[in-house]
């Protein structure tokens, strides 16, 4: 295989790999808003309160993960020696 | 040069990419199945009998049907947070 070859596969794993993770945390969060947002009887379609859930619960779940970093930095910049 | 040379100097890039690709589709829906065979049996099969009812079938049918459409609702919200993540961080 020569050179452009392999980087051009190169580059294509790579992107593979992203959309897997990708597909990989939809999974998890998916298990997690269902969990969390379908808690009645399983009918043949979402109300809208379910609906809505579901998005807030995707929306919130990362809100709370860029807070979580935030609150961990500032912990450790009041830590830090003046 | 020999056959197999002529064959090894030229692998087919398009095929390995056609075959990664198949795979990792393959993984994700066998994931998709296995995480909804296990949450529509918890909603519907409240307590197992001897076979499955009519009723379970039924609950069986709708759960599938939720848990793809619960699946795409997440998709498309996670999809659209981070795109819209990486244009303001873009800016």
């Amino acid at each position: 295989m020569d050179e452009a070859t392999q980087r051009e596969l190169n580059t294509f794993v790579e992107q593979e790999q992203a959309k897997a993770k990708l597909q990989s945390s939809t999974h998890t969060f998916t298990e997690m808003c269902w969990n969390k947002c379908i808690t009645g009887s399983i009918s043949s379609r979402f109300s809208k309160s379910e609906e809505s859930c579901l998005v807030n619960c995707v929306d919130r779940f990362l809100d709370t993960s860029l807070h979580i970093v935030k609150a961990l930095d500032h912990q450790r910049q009041q830590m830090q020696p003046q | 040069m020999s056959l197999f040379g002529a064959s090894k100097k030229q692998p087919d890039v398009n095929k390995m990419k056609d075959e990664i690709q198949q795979a990792s589709a393959l993984a994700n829906a066998q994931q998709l199945i296995n995480n909804m065979n296990n949450q529509c049996y918890s909603k519907c099969i409240l307590k197992p009998s001897n076979a499955l009812s009519s009723g379970e079938e039924g609950c069986l049918n709708n759960c599938m049907q939720r848990y793809m459409e619960a699946f795409n609702i997440i998709s498309t919200t996670y999809v659209h947070r981070m795109s819209k993540e990486r244009h303001e961080q873009g800016v």
